[in-house]
Order: structure tokens, then C-alpha cells, then sequence
């Protein structure tokens, strides 16, 4: 197990995690935008990118603004 | 009158409106649609417990069938106003990005030398930056220096309602820039405010909470439409000059009893 930051929030994942796998069992969907330490994570990368222990990620969506 | 092309995109409205604060969604909705505003600012945050909330915005803007300017605000470093950036660029589908680094929590006025590092990466990146600036005429050369074909300097400050707070400054800013898209950014109050933008010549206005904060946020829409056309037709009908003295406007050619009394 490794532990990581959702969203300001650490949570334990099992090791070797994609970031597809752990959205998708974070029961993510829709229009987000990823972040892992203040890095930009494009969507097609998601499959590739194993998530690492202390990483940061921030899963942002869409809302209002001025 | 002209036509309104900004970032080689022609535009119906010299208005971009915000879609914060508004009472409810229905009012956002029809306060837009009220507006005429063809340009729509929106923004990104963390996903909250609610998961379907962030979709459920994001349709209600596509319903409007706008053109959206993501914005970089609450940023504090040009690094997170990047990172932000290219998230909003794959999220909304466009490489606008209205460019918000702030300096100042309290005035929430913007960090120039931040904002300008990250207009450089963003502008090599590809995106289309419309920097929310303050009105520092030399802070402007140097983001059109950088590539910025839009500069969107304060009124006053970000919902303080308080107006064009330094006109001098804006107006040596539309001096210097006859090619530039110039957007009144932030301050703006009330219709009177867009009118005095327009009379200026500046191309456009962006507000949220002075039609978000009306009593009547869908009549006050409709009045910064108007009040646009109107100050727009101003400066383009040409301005009279001021006179230090009065002159009569009814001839005095056949004026009776001149000299009689």
C-alpha cells in the first residue's frame, strides 16, 4: 500500500496503481481535469502514469466563476 | 458600427459576463441570454461530494451555446496559473485562458511580474492569453511585448463595484495600443461605468457582480446591453471637444428686442 493526497485528503491505494485505475475506483467521471504535484496530466496519459507514494493529485471540475 | 473581432474570432457583443453569484442557475441563465454576451467566464476547482455538480454547470453553459473563457483566478504563482491553464484547456476544449495571478489577497489586485512569466509559457504554449492586468501602462507594453493580443486592465478592484477608478490611465493605455483588444476588466458597477469604458474606446467590458448582485439581474443584463451600444455609438459618432465657455446653440440672428431694454 502506498499513501497519497486526493484533493487535499490522504487515502490509501494499493501499489502499482494507474491514475485510470485509481479514477475510475474513485468513481470519477465527466469533464475533469488532472493534476499530480502541480503537474498537468493530459487524459491520454492516464493509462501510463502510476501513481507514486506522497503524490499530490488534485481532480478538478468545472464550475462558475467571474 | 465596427465589427467585434477578438483573438480572429468575431464576436456579437462587447460584453463578457461572469458566471458567479447569480441567486440561482435559471437567473444565470436567463440574465446571460438577457445580456447578449456571446462570451462566458467560467472556472476549475477541486471536485467536490458532489460529483455530478461540476457536469451539471458544464451543461447548463453548453445549453447557452457561448464561447467560454476559462479563468486562472484565485492563482497566486505563475506556476499554478500554468498548471491551471492546461487543465482548463483540455476540460473546456479552448486555448483561451483569461490569465489571473493575484499579488494582493486584500485588493485582490494582480501580481505583475508573475502574471507576465506566466503569459510567456502560456503564449509558447499556444493558448490565446487575456491577461487581467492592473492599469500600468508599462506592465501592458511589456505583456504585448510578450505576445498578448488582449489586455484586460482593472476598472477597480475585482467586485468592488466602484468603477473606472483612474481613467488617465486607462485612456494612455487605449492611446498606446490602437491594435490591441482592450478589455475593461473588474470594478465595473453600474451601466454608467460600461458607457464611460465605451466612450473611451475600449473594445470590450467584462463584469459578474454588478448584474450577478442587481436586485433585477436579468433587467441589469439588459442594461449593460444597451448601455454598450450606447457608449460604443458615442465614440464612434465622435465626441465634441469641451469649451471653457459658454455658447449659444439658438442663433441670435433675428433676435427681437436686441438692445432695447
Amino acid at each position: 500500500m502506498i499513501e497519497i493526497t486526493l484533493n487535499a485528503e490522504k487515502i490509501q491505494i494499493n501499489s502499482g496503481t494507474t491514475l485510470a485505475e485509481f479514477l475510475k475506483e474513485q468513481n470519477f467521471s465527466g469533464s475533469l481535469g488532472v493534476a499530480i504535484d502541480m503537474e498537468f496530466i493530459p487524459k491520454d496519459k492516464y493509462e501510463q502514469v502510476v501513481l507514486q507514494q506522497g503524490n499530490s493529485i488534485d481532480v478538478l471540475a468545472p464550475v462558475c466563476g467571474g | 458600427m465596427d465589427d467585434i473581432i477578438v483573438a480572429d474570432t468575431k464576436l456579437n457583443s462587447r460584453l463578457f459576463i461572469g458566471s458567479a453569484l447569480y441567486p440561482s442557475p435559471a437567473i444565470m441563465q436567463e440574465a446571460i441570454i438577457a445580456s447578449g454576451a456571446d462570451v462566458v467566464t467560467v472556472s476549475l476547482r477541486r471536485q467536490g461530494v458532489n460529483k455530478d455538480a461540476g457536469e451539471s454547470f458544464w451543461n447548463i453553459i453548453k445549453e447557452l451555446n457561448v464561447k467560454v473563457l476559462p479563468n486562472t483566478a484565485g492563482c497566486h504563482s505563475a506556476k499554478e496559473a500554468i498548471t491551471i491553464a492546461q487543465m482548463a484547456r483540455e476540460v473546456f476544449g479552448t486555448n483561451w485562458i483569461k490569465l489571473e495571478v493575484i499579488g494582493d489577497q486584500y485588493n485582490l489586485q494582480p501580481d505583475p511580474y508573475q502574471t507576465l512569466e506566466a503569459a510567456k509559457v502560456l503564449i509558447d504554449d499556444g493558448f490565446e492569453v487575456f491577461p487581467y492586468t492592473t492599469d500600468d501602462l508599462v506592465v501592458t507594453k511589456r505583456l504585448v511585448d510578450a505576445g498578448c493580443r488582449i489586455l484586460m486592465p482593472w476598472g477597480s478592484p475585482i467586485g468592488s463595484g466602484k468603477g473606472l477608478m483612474n481613467p488617465y490611465n486607462l485612456k494612455a493605455i487605449r492611446n498606446a495600443f490602437s491594435d490591441i483588444f482592450l478589455v475593461v476588466d473588474a470594478g465595473i458597477g453600474k451601466p454608467s461605468d460600461a458607457v464611460l469604458a465605451m466612450e473611451m474606446g475600449y473594445d470590450a467590458i467584462l463584469l459578474n457582480s454588478a448584474v450577478a448582485l442587481a436586485h433585477d439581474p436579468v433587467l441589469m443584463a439588459k442594461a449593460f446591453k444597451d448601455a454598450l451600444v450606447a457608449g460604443r455609438a458615442g465614440h464612434e459618432a465622435g465626441v465634441m471637444q469641451q469649451r471653457e465657455f459658454a455658447s449659444a446653440s439658438t442663433p441670435m440672428v433675428g433676435m427681437p428686442f436686441w438692445h432695447q431694454s
